[in-house]
Formats: structure tokens, C-alpha cells, sequence
């Protein structure tokens, strides 16, 4: 049952190594505690109550160790009034000395355990991360974005735990349940018979309670995710809910799963706590039953099982002292089982939430550098689709068949029904998505033997939905050239008629934009994004449906700009309009997955029963 | 209201105020009414479990003394405080066996009900939780906590859960709507990330500051009064001293830990904003992943949010240390106190006034007032926290949420149409989007909204359903001020699709239906019908019931568009308001969508904001902007007349006339 945690704990252990030193340092701190605490407390509890409070003889030994006359302490019948005032100030002085080492390492060991611990997390959360941007976009299509968020930083603290509890507590609490164990066992093995049971016991019962424990865990996480990817939805929407007048629905379905998850919330705990109750009950009653058994050893003044060993400490026969100081043994051996069994059930609780932090560990991201990948070559030659497949779904493909070549210094457009497939075809020259079968080469190398950060390096996008950052006007521009001067930010902007508005916008270049770059209307974030794939300064540039929020005579004016700028540069475009398509060196009609025809406007146009002419003639048709 | 105002700047005032800490009391009090009964119950099972720790080191007293030791009841040197009489009368002509099964048996029902007296007493339901304020926030809704153990702890537990989720979840539900609530343009200028993690980390910390204030002190003020009596009874005349000590545990205490109040405040909230960037990086990078990863910067990415995550760390270490400091402090106070104590039992012991079993009552009753000392020592650091948790929370409830404006209620139609009368709109920073804007639409017509980017046309339509409001003018329908109407009504009239478009994670069919919940299947396949949406969803596996991902997922954008138009088709509103709705669909499907809206146009109103010249010219009236004015109105042929004219030029652009030369 343990095997899934020990897998775990496994799994670990690459970000365990780093800091393994500290992680012995720690331990050999707590052990040194642990020891200076039974010593004391042993040694205390007779020195207090034997011969405190009741004025015992003390043993040769212990005259010996604290450097006290015999005639006056070990061979009297009973301690003198005065012998016992000065007893009291030695066990004072012995107290307050572990007491000051205990709030030492009280202080130091918290703060040290949660300093290594972060640092753990830390490996893993980064590279969780790493993880997360570095997967193929068929992922993300799939998951929630609150979902990872959930993941990353809920789950990831799960890795520490697992070390924290998997591994630093159960170690203490067993070298506590030990150290009370093997103490009781000198006292008498019978005692510690009794406890072995009540343990045996307590395992059972928490063997009962794990599977439901499990169920319920996964339960509240996975109500916990839900409605952790419904808040980030509902709130990234807020637009829609209220233009449908639909806030109140979301209202009640947040209403509805935020108390599902309090409710299964609950019900883990319920039975966590149930289960700590009934081991508590357990091992509490045997500690009654061991004050019954003792109490008549008392009586008897019969001798403990191992007085001589015991006797060190001055504990050879059963007396007060003896009483005190196995009772307070069998109580944190109580402790130390509740304790455990709680300890136990945060396991369960872990094993879940681990299964989810590696899970995105695991996922394989789809797109690696072959061994050996090349770098981007200085393209003269262009780009090449060599009988290209892709689908999402293998039932449904996008692109069944794609050949065509683009040169440098050309214009190429990309047009084609809605769902035709052209967004595709550009994701896969970005190897966004791995092409299923044929060839796509650059400058015939084959775009898989390239190494993808150099590809990506030498191709500038702007994408159909515009993503703007919620930092500075001038970040969002460089954010794919983080070097870039000033100078560069402004003439790309002009390049791409973005320089008016913002030189109009009060604090300029450095105003800062909101999430998703509100504040700005959807075509001023058009020309944001054009201008950052000019300054990126690619040898190819890609433009999805970049102008369409443009009105028809500003868009003129960036594509113009645009084709002075790029006089050595490949340049893609989809678009639907006809005045922007006209312009294209060669025009890419996509349907059905093909390319069905191929050509400049004029050539295409030619074929007055072609499906590009009917296309053009449909769209001005309407116009007019 | 400026953008400025709505910055975490403004929310990171940390100094604290007692009065402060009561107003943010008694508004957290509101969210306590609803569970009241549990509060009542959560008290009284609190000062119930307080029964143990006065009762609990009776039975070992007579343990030790009288049965270990054998001392006759009779000869005890102190009295018995009188709940504790009644077992001692009992036991007054016992043999040695039977009083030591009594006790045993008292111990056990003791520890049946309390779990006191033999260790092993639970007190919490934690489970897993991180090194971060986030993950711990979480364990505060739901760990709940007990002093006592036993089956008396068990109830007291469970019903501390259920007490803190209820209140929990009344300040998060509110929060949630309010968020749902806020004006555009609030919502323009957050960030999402913040708002989520306000939403389900701040949250918590209402209980916290419900109970630290109400339910903490009084019990502690309870559990030292009673101990204070007994102490009183049992050794009052044997050592007067002990009263006097006991009394000034407290301010003791207190004297320790107040200082550390402040930065113990600081640290909190400090934590709590580096979370809050910590998550704001992740959601960032997970929903623009496209631009991450296509503009090469998957590989740096990690780094920045290492620093983020780092920060985080080094912010809850500072957490951590404070709290260890003061634990230190008051620990510190306790020992002076107790090292005090030990003294003056210890005397009377040698001296054989009191017996080896008082020790151990006296430290017990003792440890029942150094534990209400430091619970109320720690009570105004613990608050600083919370506090700072809920008014972050409460700073969003109490953002102006312009929406919940009472109003008139609105017809169900609309029988005359809109009017704009010489309508502007300033913004904050003095910017005009509009000025002196004058337009009517009767029911039938469709007016179509064209100009450059940034000529206000979104801002100008966005005032029909009220997203945001005229700073001078009016907009009438039906000839009442729209600003009488009940916002919710009015948006009810109008149908808005966004340029922009929302898709949730859900199936095809429930994101058409958003619009209408109430809608039939049959609505729903006439109105994808209508917007060229069927036929790309009919050919999916799934159909209708296809789950998209996050944004959509799989959809292209064309098709979401067609999605968006569907489900506005589906609201069947007076008023259908068109943001560039056909600037991704092929002529084709475009021509379509003409059609279909020209087929419902003669009762309602129609208004589209285009670029696209087939779109535009079937409407009945064009408003064409400029830099915030209509500069040119009335229908495609009225405009195309005009000499030189605004609209002209346009069109010319548009269909490449002017491109030929």
C-alpha cells in the first residue's frame, strides 16, 4: 500500500539531492534534541519527585555525578530539609539549561526546515513550469488554464510534503515512539507488550479507514480544481455573463460547486478526524490500564525489569519517581500514535495530489530537438511544403495534402473558406504542432532537423487573437527582442502605424496596459503586435488575419510600409479582403484541406469558373 | 474613477487602527448571521471542553497522593474545590484497591468525553499544505480545531468546520458576485490572476478575525477565571501568591508580544502580494501559451518565474520568522512565571505543606492560564493577518458597482426605438472618446457604425446596454433615460457580441445556450444554423455536445465568431448589438449571416459595427465616425452621393478603386 508513496518519495529524490546535506544536518539536530530530552527528563523526574518531594536516599551514582557528599546523600534513611532545598536548585539549574538549548532549537530548526523545504519546492515549481510552456499546444487546448494554475502551485507543494511527511515526521515521531518504547521496555516488558497490541490495533484500524480516506481526498481536490477553473473562467469572462444578462447564473453555479468542495472538504476531514479519535481511544486506554498495573507494582515496591540499567538514572525499584516517569513515556507514546495515524491519512491525501504534480511532470513534450539539430540556415532559397498531412483528430484531418513554395522577397496570401485549415498550415511552419506526414524544408533542410528555438527565432507572428502583456507599451513591443533600443521601438512602430496613438496615450511608450491589453481598442492591439514581429526583425514574418480590426485605410498604409520594409523577407498573410489580396506575389486558395489553386490575383482571376474568382466575385457582389 | 485607483498600491496601506479592526468586525459579522446557531454551538462546545483542564488533575492528585503514596483523604492539606467534593465524600471510607479503581474509572470517563488526561488529544484535521500563504489559506477553511479531544472534541471539531465554511463561503460568494458585478472598465485594468487568488486565499481569513476577536477572548477570559478560582480555593490560604501570579500571566504576555504585532502585520501581507504575483505569472503564461511559445520565449519564461516564486518564499520565511519570535516571547513570559510558581510549590512541599500531587495541580492549572495568555497575546497578532486578508477582499466588495442602481422596470419590447441626444464621453484622463453624439434608430432599422480604429465606435455601442454611462447627455429608448431604467432589464433588451470572443469550457450546445438557458435544442440548431455554425459543428464527432477547451480550443477563430453570433441570436432580443461580427467569416458564410439577420430585423434593431463594405451597405442607416464624432450619417446610396465625402473615400479604398492606379 506504502508502494505509490515510495514511488513518490522516489521521485523525489533528484530534488532531495541538492540539498541532502542540510536535510542530515537537520536530522542530526533533532536526534541531539530528542536524546537530551529523554536524559533530562528521566533523570529529572527522580531526581524531582523521588527525592524533591518525597527526601529518597540518592544512588553512589548519581552522588557521584553531581558531586554531592555520601554520609549526607546516599547513606541517610531520609534527605534532610536543607539536602532537598539545594536538590531543587541543582534540578532548576538542569532544567533551565534544556530549556535553553530546547528554545534554541525550537527557534532554528522551524525556520531551517521551512528555509530547505522552499528550496526544494522551488526546483520543482521551476521546472514544473518549464514543463508547462514548453508542451505541445495540443495540451493547452485541452486543459484549463485554472487547472494548471491549481497544479502548479498547489500541487507542487505537494513534493515537499511528501519529504516533510513521508520522510521528516514519520522519522521523528518513530525515533520518539521508540525511544518511549525501549524506556517503558526497562521498566517492564509487560508494559510494552501492551502498547506493541494497542499499536497493532491502531494499524488495523487505520487500514480500515484508508480507502475511504482516498476516495475522499481525490473527491475534495478534484471539487477544489473545478471550482478553482471556474472563478478564472467566470472572471476572464465577465464580459460575456454580463452582456447575456447570464451573472447570475455563474453566481449560482459558483454558489453550488463552492459548497460542494467545502462539503467534500468536509468529509475528508470527518473521517481523519474519526480515525484519530478511535487510535486515541485505543492506546488511551491502555495507558489506564498500565496506571493500574503500576500502581500495584507500587504498593509492592517490586523492582523494574531492568534496574540495572534503569538504576543509572535511579529508577531500581517501582516508586513514585518510576510511576511519573512511565506514565509520562506511555502518554507520548499516545502521542506519537495519534500522531502517526494522522500523519497517515495527510499521506493518503498527498498520494492524490502527487499523482496530479507529476502528472504534468510526466507529459512528454511533444515537440523535442532531434539529437543533433541544426541550426536556422541563412534562408535564400525559401520555404517548402512538400505534400504536408496534419490532423487534430486523426478521423478529421485539417491539411490532407499541402505542396508550395515561397520564396524570399514575396508576399504570400493564404485564403480559404472558414475552418479551411489556414491558421494550421502557419502553426505547423512554427512547428507549433508536429506535421504528420510529407516534408516541410527551409532552404531544404528538413524543418524537424532545426532546432525549435532557432526556428521560432527566425520567424515573427502575428496572430489572429492578439496577446498583450500587462506591462508597458514599449515591453509588449520588444518582448521578442528584449535588446532592442528605443530607437528600434519607435521605427517599428511606425512601420506599423502604431506611433500616432501611442505617442497620443499621456504617458506614451510607458503606459501601462491592463490584462490582455485592455485600455486599447482591438485594432490599436493589432498594430501593438504587428509592431512587435517588425522589431523582432525575422526572416520571416507571419500575419493571421492581422487587419482585420483595421479599417480599410490604415491597413492599406501598414501593408505598404510593410512591403518596403521586407524587401528579403518571407511574408505570409491570411486574410478575406479582397483590396489586401490583390497585392499578394501568390495567392493560396485552401478548401478541403488542399490547396485548390495557386497563383497570383490576376492569374487566378483568369479562370472566370474558378473557385478564387467566385470568391472574389461573392465578396464584391455583396458590396455592391 | 481613474484606472490609478485600482492598483495594489492603494491597497497595501498597512497601518492599523483598533477602530479599523472593529469596523472590518462588524462587517465581517454580517457573514456570520447566516450560520448563528453554529456560532452558538461552537461557543458553548468551546467552554464545555474547558471542564477537562480545570477537572482533569483532580483524579491525579488523588492518583499520586492517596493511592500511590497512601496518604488518608482525610488528612489532604487543601481543600477540594466543590465539584470535586462529591467524589472525595464518596470515596471517604474507600480501601486503597477501590479507590484506585474509582479514579481510574473517573480518568476514563474523562477521557471517553474530553480525551483528557492520558495524552493523545487530537485537536485539528490538517491536512497536506505547503510553504506558502496560498496552500495554507486552504487548511484554514476546512482543518477546523478543538481543545478538547474525545468524542466531545470530535463534535466541537466538526462543528468548527462547518462554522468557519459557512462564513467562508458567504464573504466568497459575495466577493464572487461582486466581482461579477464590477463595471467594464474596473474589470479592464485587473488582473485576472489577482482577482482569483483574492477570491479563494483572502477569503479565509474572515474567520480569523470573526472568532479571534469574539469566540477567543472570551474563552480565555473564562478559562482564566476559572482557574484563577480554583487556584483560589484549593491554595489561597496555603499560597496567597499564587492568585497574584496567575492574575498577571496575562499582561505579562501581552507586554511580550504587542510590540511584535505590527511587523508580524507587515510580514503577512507582504506574503500574501508575492503570492499573488506568483500566480498572476502562471496564468499569464498558461492562457497566452500560443505567444510564448511562437515568439521563441519558452525558455526565459521559467526564469522570471522563478524570481516571482523565490520572492514568494523569502516573504513567507519572514512570516515564519516573526512567528518563531514570538512564539519565543511569550514562551519567555511563561517561564519567568512558572519558574516563579515552581518555587513556591516546591518550598511547601519540602516543607510538607502541600503534597507531590499538588505539583502537579497547581502546573496544570497554571498551564489552563499560560495558554489563555498566550492565545490572547498572539490574538492581536493573529488579527493583524487576517485583517489584512479581508480587506483585501472587502476592497473589491466595496469597488463602486455602478450595476446595482435600482431602477425602473423595462417592457419586455421596445415600440418606438433609441435615441442618442448629444451624447460625450470623457475619460479619467481627461481623453474625449466621443463628442456631441446625435443618432436615433427606429425597430426595423439596422444602422451600421463605421470609421477608423479608434474612432469610438465600441464605446458607442457599449452604451445601449449601459456598460458604461455618458459624461454629459443622454441615451433615451423608448423615450426614458436608459439611466432609469433596472440595469438587468435593460440588458435584457440588448444582445452584445463582443469582438472578442468568450467561449467557457463546456459543450457546444451550453455555450449557445448562455444565452437563453431556457432554450430548446431546436432553438439552438436554428440559430448555429443561421450563423453558419452548424455545419463545422454537425461534422464533429460529438456535435452539440463537443466539450471545447480553454478559449475555445480546437475552434478557429471564424468559428467561434460563429459561435458568439449564435448564441446572440439566441438571446432574441429587441436590440442586437454586432461588434465586427463578420471580420473572420469567408464571404460565403458572411453573406448567410446578412441574410439571416435581414430575415428578423422588422422588430428589433439592429446595430453592427463593420470594416467590411458587403456588410455595411445593406444597412439602413451608416454613421460614419471620426476621433469621436459621427461625421457623415444616413443610408449607403445617400453617402455615396456625397462629393469627396468621408464614406466615399472609404469605399473606394475598400473595393481597390483607388488601389488601381
Amino acid at each position: 500500500m506504502y508502494d505509490s508513496l515510495a514511488a513518490a518519495l522516489w521521485r523525489t529524490r533528484s530534488y532531495i539531492k541538492p540539498e541532502l546535506r542540510h536535510f542530515i544536518a537537520y536530522g542530526m539536530l533533532v536526534g541531539a534534541g530528542m536524546l537530551l530530552e529523554l536524559a533530562t527528563f528521566l533523570f529529572g523526574f527522580d531526581l524531582l519527585t523521588n527525592k524533591v518531594f518525597l527526601g529518597e536516599a540518592l544512588t553512589e551514582t548519581q552522588a557521584g555525578m553531581l558531586g554531592l557528599p555520601v554520609a549526607e546523600y546516599v547513606t541517610v534513611e531520609q534527605l534532610s530539609e536543607s539536602s532537598r532545598y539545594l536538590l531543587r536548585n541543582i534540578f532548576l539549574v538542569i532544567m533551565v539549561t534544556t530549556l535553553a538549548i530546547g528554545f534554541f532549537l525550537g527557534a532554528v530548526l522551524p525556520y531551517y526546515l521551512t528555509w530547505i523545504l522552499q528550496r526544494v519546492n522551488q526546483h520543482l515549481r521551476v521546472s514544473m513550469m518549464d514543463q508547462a510552456v514548453h508542451l505541445s499546444l495540443r495540451y493547452h487546448n485541452d486543459s484549463q488554464v485554472g487547472d494548471a494554475i491549481y497544479r502548479v502551485y498547489q500541487d507542487s507543494a505537494m513534493v515537499t510534503n511528501v519529504i516533510q511527511n513521508g520522510l521528516i515526521l514519520p522519522l521523528t515521531m518513530l525515533g520518539n515512539y521508540a525511544i518511549a518504547f525501549a524506556a517503558l521496555f526497562f521498566f517492564a516488558p509487560y508494559l510494552g507488550l501492551l502498547f506493541l497490541i494497542a499499536g497493532g490495533v491502531s494499524v488495523a484500524i487505520a487500514y480500515v479507514f484508508t480507502p475511504v480516506i482516498r476516495r475522499r481526498s481525490e473527491l475534495a481536490r478534484r471539487a477544489n480544481s473545478v471550482l478553482t477553473s471556474h472563478i478564472q473562467e467566470s472572471v476572464g469572462s465577465v464580459r460575456l455573463f454580463k452582456s447575456c444578462g447570464a451573472e447570475d447564473g455563474a453566481i449560482s453555479k459558483f454558489d453550488g460547486r463552492s459548497q460542494y468542495a467545502l462539503d467534500r472538504a468536509y468529509d475528508i476531514r470527518k473521517s481523519v478526524a474519526t480515525l484519530n479519535l478511535c487510535v486515541a481511544l485505543v492506546t488511551g486506554v491502555v495507558v489506564l490500564v498500565a496506571d493500574y498495573v503500576m500502581a500495584h507494582w507500587v504498593w509492592e515496591g517490586s523492582a523494574t525489569y531492568g534496574y540495572g540499567v534503569v538504576a543509572l538514572v535511579g529508577f531500581a525499584i517501582w516508586n513514585l519517581g518510576a510511576f511519573q516517569a512511565a506514565r509520562d513515556r506511555s502518554v507520548s507514546i499516545t502521542n506519537a500514535s495519534v500522531e502517526l495515524a494522522n500523519l497517515w491519512s495527510l499521506l493518503q491525501d498527498m498520494k492524490v495530489g502527487l499523482g496530479r504534480a507529476f502528472f504534468l511532470l510526466d507529459l512528454e513534450p511533444e515537440i523535442v530537438d532531434r539529437p543533433n539539430a541544426l541550426p536556422m540556415p541563412g534562408i535564400t532559397k525559401g520555404i517548402r511544403f512538400d505534400h504536408v498531412r496534419f490532423a487534430y483528430d486523426q478521423e478529421q484531418p485539417i491539411l490532407r495534402d499541402v505542396s508550395f513554395e515561397a520564396v524570399p522577397g514575396t508576399v504570400t496570401a493564404i485564403v480559404g473558406s472558414t475552418g479551411a485549415g489556414k491558421s494550421t498550415l502557419l502553426n505547423l511552419l512554427l512547428r507549433l504542432y508536429e506535421i504528420d506526414s510529407g516534408t516541410l524544408t527551409i532552404d531544404d533542410v528538413d524543418q524537424r532537423d532545426i532546432r525549435v528555438q532557432a526556428l521560432r527565432h527566425a520567424i515573427a507572428v502575428v496572430l489572429q487573437e492578439n496577446v498583450l502583456f500587462p506591462t508597458s507599451i514599449k515591453d509588449n513591443i520588444k518582448y521578442a527582442a528584449p535588446n532592442a533600443t528605443d530607437d528600434e521601438i519607435r521605427a517599428a512602430a511606425r512601420v506599423a502605424c502604431a506611433d500616432t496613438f501611442i505617442e497620443a496615450l499621456s504617458e506614451g511608450y510607458d503606459t501601462t496596459l491592463g490584462e490582455r491589453g485592455s485600455k486599447l481598442s482591438t485594432g490599436q492591439r493589432q498594430r501593438l503586435s504587428i509592431a512587435r514581429a517588425i522589431l523582432k526583425g525575422a526572416p520571416i514574418l507571419i500575419l493571421d488575419e492581422p487587419t482585420a480590426s483595421l479599417d480599410v485605410a490604415t491597413e492599406h498604409r501598414v501593408l505598404q510600409q510593410l512591403a518596403a520594409w521586407g524587401t528579403d523577407k518571407i511574408i505570409f498573410f491570411v486574410t478575406h479582403r479582397i483590396a489586401t489580396i490583390r497585392h499578394a506575389d501568390q495567392i493560396l486558395f485552401l478548401e478541403d484541406g488542399v490547396i485548390a489553386e495557386r497563383g497570383s490575383h490576376e492569374q487566378l482571376m483568369a479562370d472566370t469558373i474558378g473557385k478564387y474568382h467566385h470568391f472574389v466575385m461573392t465578396e464584391l457582389e455583396v458590396a455592391s | 474613477m481613474s484606472s490609478m485607483e485600482f492598483s495594489d498600491s492603494v491597497d497595501s496601506q498597512t497601518e492599523l487602527k483598533v477602530r479599523d479592526v472593529f469596523a472590518i468586525l462588524k462587517r465581517s459579522f454580517v457573514y456570520v448571521w447566516p450560520v448563528k446557531h453554529l456560532f452558538i454551538l461552537k461557543f458553548v462546545l468551546m467552554a464545555g471542553s474547558l471542564i477537562p483542564l480545570i477537572v482533569a488533575p483532580w483524579p491525579m492528585k488523588v492518583l499520586i497522593d492517596h493511592v500511590l503514596l497512601q496518604q488518608p483523604l482525610a488528612e489532604s492539606t487543601i481543600r477540594f474545590p466543590p465539584f470535586f467534593q462529591p467524589f472525595i465524600d464518596a470515596m471517604a471510607t474507600a480501601e486503597p484497591g477501590q479507590l484506585l479503581v474509582s479514579t481510574i474509572l473517573f480518568l476514563l470517563l474523562l477521557f471517553l468525553i474530553f480525551g483528557a488526561g492520558v495524552g493523545g488529544r487530537f485537536n485539528g484535521a490538517f491536512l497536506a499544505q505547503g510553504q506558502d500563504t496560498a496552500t495554507q489559506s486552504e487548511n484554514l477553511i476546512s482543518a477546523g480545531w478543538s481543545m478538547a479531544g474525545g468524542l466531545w472534541g470530535l463534535i466541537d471539531l466538526l462543528c468548527n468546520i462547518r462554522l468557519v465554511q459557512g462564513v467562508t463561503n458567504g464573504l466568497r460568494t459575495h466577493l464572487f458576485q461582486r466581482l461579477m458585478r464590477l463595471p467594464m472598465r474596473v474589470l479592464d485594468d485587473h488582473r485576472i490572476g489577482d482577482g482569483v487568488y483574492r477570491t479563494m486565499y483572502d477569503a479565509p481569513s474572515v474567520q480569523g478575525v470573526c472568532f479571534d476577536l469574539t469566540l477567543m477572548p472570551s474563552i480565555s477570559v473564562l478559562s482564566t477565571l476559572a482557574s484563577v478560582y480554583v487556584i483560589h480555593y484549593s491554595y489561597g490560604i496555603i499560597i496567597p501568591e499564587l492568585i497574584w501570579l496567575a492574575l498577571a500571566t496575562l499582561p505579562l504576555a501581552l507586554l511580550f508580544t504587542v510590540p511584535l504585532a505590527g511587523t508580524a502585520r507587515k510580514a503577512s501581507q507582504a506574503s500574501r502580494g508575492s503570492g499573488s504575483a506568483t500566480t498572476s505569472h502562471i496564468e499569464e503564461n498558461m492562457s497566452n501559451i500560443a505567444t510564448v511559445q511562437s515568439h521563441g520565449r519558452q525558455d526565459d519564461e521559467p526564469g522570471q518565474f522563478a524570481e516571482a516564486s523565490n520572492e514568494s518564499f523569502r516573504q513567507f520565511r519572514r512570516v515564519v520568522s516573526v512567528n518563531i519570535l514570538i512564539n519565543i516571547a511569550s514562551t519567555l513570559a511563561l517561564a519567568l512565571v512558572g519558574l516563579w510558581v515552581f518555587f513556591l510549590v516546591s518550598d511547601k512541599i519540602i516543607s510538607g505543606e502541600l503534597s507531590p500531587g499538588d505539583f502537579l495541580v497547581v502546573f496544570g492549572l497554571f498551564g489552563t492560564v499560560g495558554g489563555a495568555a498566550v492565545t490572547l497575546g498572539r490574538l492581536w497578532v493573529d488579527l493583524q493577518g487576517g485583517v489584512a486578508g479581508v480587506r483585501r477582499v472587502l476592497f473589491y466588495i466595496d469597488l463602486p458597482n455602478d450595476d446595482k442602481v435600482a431602477g425602473q422596470d423595462v417592457s419586455a419590447r421596445i415600440s418606438d426605438g433609441i435615441v442618442f441626444d448629444d451624447v460625450s464621453l470623457t475619460y479619467p484622463d481627461g481623453r474625449e472618446a466621443l463628442r456631441n453624439i446625435n443618432w436615433q434608430a427606429k425597430v426595423g432599422e439596422t444602422i451600421a457604425v463605421v470609421g477608423p480604429t479608434g474612432a469610438g465606435k465600441t464605446s458607442l455601442a457599449y452604451m445601449v446596454p449601459r456598460f458604461i454611462q455618458p459624461t454629459t447627455g443622454r441615451v433615451l429608448i423608448d423615450g426614458h433615460d436608459i439611466q432609469e431604467f433596472d440595469v438587468d432589464g435593460l440588458r435584457n433588451l440588448a444582445t452584445y457580441v463582443f469582438q472578442e470572443h468568450y467561449l467557457l469550457a463546456d459543450t457546444i450546445a451550453n455555450n449557445i445556450r448562455l444565452g437563453n438557458p431556457c432554450a430548446s435544442d431546436d432553438d439552438i440548431r436554428r440559430v448555429a444554423d443561421i450563423s453558419g455554425a452548424a455545419e463545422f459543428i454537425e461534422i464533429m464527432p460529438d456535435g452539440y455536445e463537443t466539450m471545447l477547451g480553454r478559449d475555445g480550443g480546437k475552434l478557429s477563430v471564424g468559428q467561434k465568431q460563429r459561435l458568439s453570433i449564435a448564441r446572440g441570436l439566441l438571446r432574441d432580443t429587441p436590440i442586437l448589438i454586432l461588434d465586427e461580427p463578420t471580420a473572420a467569416l469567408d464571404p460565403g458564410t458572411e453573406r448567410a449571416l446578412i441574410a439571416a439577420l435581414n430575415a428578423v430585423k422588422q422588430d428589433r434593431i439592429i446595430i453592427v459595427i463593420a470594416h467590411r463594405l458587403s456588410t455595411i451597405s445593406s444597412a439602413d442607416r451608416i454613421l460614419f465616425m471620426n476621433e469621436g464624432r459621427i461625421t457623415e450619417q444616413g443610408s449607403h446610396d445617400e453617402l455615396m452621393a456625397k462629393a469627396d465625402g468621408n464614406y466615399q473615400h472609404f469605399v473606394n479604398l475598400q473595393t481597390g478603386n483607388v488601389l488601381k492606379e
